[in-house]
C-alpha cells in the first residue's frame, strides 16, 4: 500500500486537544477545483511525520453531490457505494420521526444535508493553531466563493455557530490510553487493529477502511475496475454531530443507583449504574473483567463475553460497548455481514461538566462523531441498526428483543422498549423509562478521497 | 420498524424466457420454496413471503419483515443466491453474474425493482431522507417482531 497516497485521518488518530469540521456548497465547479489545487498542500497524509506534531492538520472529504459539481466522472461516481450515493437516511440510523433527532431538525433546520458538498476537517493541538488553520481555509474558499454553511442557528458557550471538537482536560500524569469523554467515560480503549500492508493474524484487512481492496469476504463499492483504480485508498467517512444530555445521564445515576445498588453508597452507587449502561467502569475497566470494582490496570486488558459472561450478569446485553461490539456473543442468522468494525475519529465538543452541578446549565455538549469505513451498510447502518434495537443476537430473549442501546438508543424508535433491563443472578433487574441520553443533530456522509483522486478532481 | 418488499420485475418476452418462466412455475413446489422456507424460518425476521406471477408479464417478491431494508437486503442475497438469480433471469435488463455476488449491485438492483404502494408513508423528505416515499403500508401490530409471536406461540410439539 503507498501510505502517502491515503489521507492521514485513516491511517491514525491525531490526538490533539481541539477540532474544527467546516461544511461547504461548492456553487461551481471549476471554483471548487481551485479551491482543492489551494488546499491540497495542506492535507494530511500517510508520509505527513505526526512525531514532528505539526501545530495542525487537515482533510478533505466530499459529498456524492460534490464529486459530480467537481466534474468527477459520473460513470466513475455511479460505482461508489449506493448508499453513500443516496445520502444519510435518518429512519435506517433510529432517527424516529417526531423526535428530537429527527431528519427534519437537522442542522438546526437552517438547510438540507444534501447541500453538503465538501468538509474540510481540521485537528489543531491548541486554539491559536485552530484558528491560524481556519483561516487559511476561509480565505481560500473566499478566494474560491464557497459557501459556508454554519450548522449552528445559536452560537455555542464561545460563540462560534461552526462545528468545534475540544478535549477534555487531563492531568499531566494521565498518560494512560484512551480519553475521557461527556457522560465522563474513558473512550478509545478499543480501536480495531488494521493490517494496512500483508494480511496479519489478529488485525482487521484493510480492506474494512480503504476502498479498492474488496473481496467477497470484505466487500465494498466500487468493486470492478476502472472505478475501483480509480478510488483506490480512498474511504468514507460518516460525520455524525450528536448532542449529549449530560444533565439526564447525571440525574439518572442519582435516580437509579439506590434502586439498582442499595448496598452501596450513592456515589459508588453512581458509579455502578454508569458502569452498567457502558460496559465499563468510567475508569475503563471492562465489566466483563472487574464487574464489582474499577481497576484501571484492566482498561486495554482483552475480553469476550461467551465463556465469561454467556448471561450478561456482569456486562448488560444492552450495555454500550457490547451492543456495538459483541466479540465472541453469537449473532442472529439474518445478521450475515458479521460484527461491524469502524473507525473512530470524533471530538468531544463542549466544556467538562462541573463536578457536582445537578442542573442543565444550557451549555451544548456532546460529540462530534467521525467514522471511517468501506461500506456504508455493513458497518455504519449495521452498528445503527443494532443500537436502535438489540434484535442481532440469540440473547436478546423475549422483550429483549425490543431493548435498545443503554446510551445511545432513541426511545421513540418504533418496537423499541425504554425499559432498562439489568440481568442479574438473583433475578433481572428492569427500571422502565430509560431517557433520551442523546440526540442528532446532523450527519453527512463523504468520500474521503485518496491524494491521487484529490490530485485529479483539482486538476 | 416493519419493512415491505414488493419487488417487481417485468419479464422478457422471449420464448426462451417464458419457457424457463413454464419450468420454474412447474418445479417450485419441488425444491425452490423448500429453500425459501428453510432460510426465512430460521432468520426469524421474516413475517410472510411469496412469489406471484401475473399473466407471464411481471413477476413479484413479497415479503415483510422486521428491520430496515436497508439493512437486511443483503440477508436475501446471501442466504438464497440461487433463488433470486432465478428469478432475476427472468427480468428485461437482468443483472449481471457479477452484480448478483456483489451486496451493493444486488442492492441497487432491488431497490430500483421495488414497487411503491399507492398513498403516502405520511412522513416528510427531511424525516425520511435518502429513502423513498413507500406509500400506505398498513400493519395492525406495528410494534411486535417476528420473535414475539413465535415466543408467544410456539410451534406444536414445543
Amino acid at each position: 500500500m503507498d501510505k502517502e497516497n491515503v489521507q492521514g485521518l485513516v491511517l491514525a488518530p491525531y490526538r490533539y486537544r481541539r477540532s474544527r469540521h467546516l461544511l461547504f456548497t461548492l456553487p461551481d465547479g471549476a471554483d471548487g477545483r481551485r479551491f482543492l489545487r489551494a488546499i491540497l498542500p495542506f492535507v494530511s497524509h500517510g508520509a505527513t511525520d505526526l512525531t514532528q506534531r505539526p501545530p495542525w492538520l487537515c482533510n478533505v472529504g466530499l459529498t456524492y453531490q460534490g464529486l459530480l459539481r467537481l466534474g468527477c466522472a459520473p460513470a466513475l461516481c455511479a460505482a461508489l457505494d449506493t448508499n453513500f450515493q443516496e445520502g444519510p437516511s435518518p429512519l435506517t440510523m433510529g432517527d424516529a420521526p417526531g423526535s428530537a433527532s429527527a431528519g427534519s431538525k437537522w442542522w438546526d433546520g437552517q438547510w438540507k444535508t444534501g447541500e453538503i458538498h465538501l468538509t474540510v476537517q481540521i485537528y489543531a493541538r491548541e486554539p491559536d493553531d485552530l484558528a491560524v488553520a481556519t483561516q487559511i481555509v476561509l480565505e481560500h474558499s473566499r478566494v474560491a466563493h464557497l459557501i459556508e454553511l454554519l450548522p449552528r442557528r445559536i452560537p455555542d458557550h464561545l460563540g462560534s455557530r461552526q462545528l468545534d471538537g475540544a478535549a477534555l482536560p487531563r492531568a499531566e500524569s494521565d498518560t494512560a490510553a484512551g480519553a475521557t469523554v461527556h457522560f465522563g467515560y474513558r473512550d478509545g480503549l478499543s480501536q480495531p487493529e488494521v493490517a494496512w500492508d500483508l494480511e496479519e493474524a489478529g488485525k482487521l484487512d484493510r480492506a474494512h477502511f480503504l476502498l479498492g481492496y474488496s473481496k467477497s469476504e470484505v466487500s465494498s463499492a466500487p468493486s470492478s475496475d476502472p472505478a475501483a483504480e480509480f478510488f483506490r485508498d480512498s474511504s468514507y467517512l460518516v460525520l455524525r454531530w450528536i448532542q449529549q444530555d449530560v444533565a439526564a445521564f447525571e440525574s439518572f445515576l442519582t435516580t437509579a443507583a439506590p434502586v439498582l445498588a442499595p448496598e452501596r453508597a450513592l456515589a459508588e452507587g453512581r458509579e455502578y449504574v454508569a458502569a452498567k449502561l457502558l460496559g465499563r467502569w468510567r475508569d475503563g475497566t471492562p465489566l466483563v473483567l472487574s464487574p464489582n470494582r474499577q481497576d484501571p490496570s484492566l482498561r486495554s486488558a482483552p475480553f469476550g463475553y461467551q465463556e465469561a459472561d454467556p448471561v450478561g450478569s456482569r456486562c448488560p446485553f444492552s450495555a454500550h460497548i457490547r451492543v456495538v461490539n459483541p466479540r465472541d456473543q453469537p449473532l442472529t442468522p439474518s445478521e450475515v455481514f458479521g460484527v461491524p468494525r469502524v473507525l473512530r475519529r470524533g471530538m468531544p465538543y463542549g466544556p467538562p461538566w462541573p463536578e457536582g452541578q445537578i442542573e442543565d446549565d444550557g451549555i451544548d455538549r456532546g460529540i462530534i462523531g467521525v467514522f471511517i469505513c468501506t461500506s456504508i451498510v455493513r458497518q455504519f447502518y449495521t452498528l445503527m441498526h443494532w443500537i436502535s434495537q438489540n434484535n442481532f443476537s440469540p440473547v436478546f430473549t423475549g422483550n429483549r428483543s425490543h431493548d435498545q442501546d443503554n446510551l445511545f438508543g432513541n426511545r421513540r424508535f418504533e418496537r423499541a422498549s425504554s425499559a432498562w433491563n439489568v440481568p442479574r443472578a438473583e433475578g433481572d433487574f428492569v427500571l422502565p423509562g430509560l431517557p433520551d441520553f442523546i440526540r442528532t443533530r446532523g450527519t453527512a456522509f463523504f468520500l474521503l478521497p485518496s491524494l491521487r483522486v484529490l490530485e485529479a478532481l483539482a486538476h | 420498524m416493519t419493512s415491505a418488499l414488493n419487488l417487481t420485475l417485468k419479464i422478457k418476452q422471449t420464448p426462451e424466457t417464458l419457457a424457463k418462466l413454464q419450468a420454474i412455475k412447474a418445479g417450485f413446489a419441488h425444491g425452490i420454496q423448500q429453500k425459501i422456507d428453510a432460510a426465512l424460518r430460521d432468520s426469524q425476521i421474516v413475517h410472510y413471503a411469496r412469489v406471484l406471477v401475473i399473466d407471464d408479464l411481471y413477476i413479484q417478491v413479497i415479503t415483510e419483515f422486521d428491520g430496515d431494508k436497508k439493512a437486511y437486503t443483503e440477508f436475501f442475497r446471501a442466504k438464497l443466491p440461487d433463488v433470486f438469480a432465478t428469478i432475476f433471469s427472468l427480468a428485461e435488463n437482468p443483472p449481471t453474474a457479477a452484480d448478483l455476488v456483489d451486496p451493493d449491485a444486488f442492492y441497487r438492483f432491488s431497490r430500483d425493482k421495488n414497487l411503491s404502494a399507492l398513498g403516502t408513508d405520511g412522513l416528510t423528505e427531511e424525516d425520511r431522507g435518502s429513502a423513498k416515499d413507500e406509500g400506505f403500508f398498513f400493519c395492525a401490530y406495528p410494534s411486535v417482531l417476528v420473535k414475539d409471536i413465535l415466543a408467544a406461540n410456539p410451534p406444536a410439539g414445543n
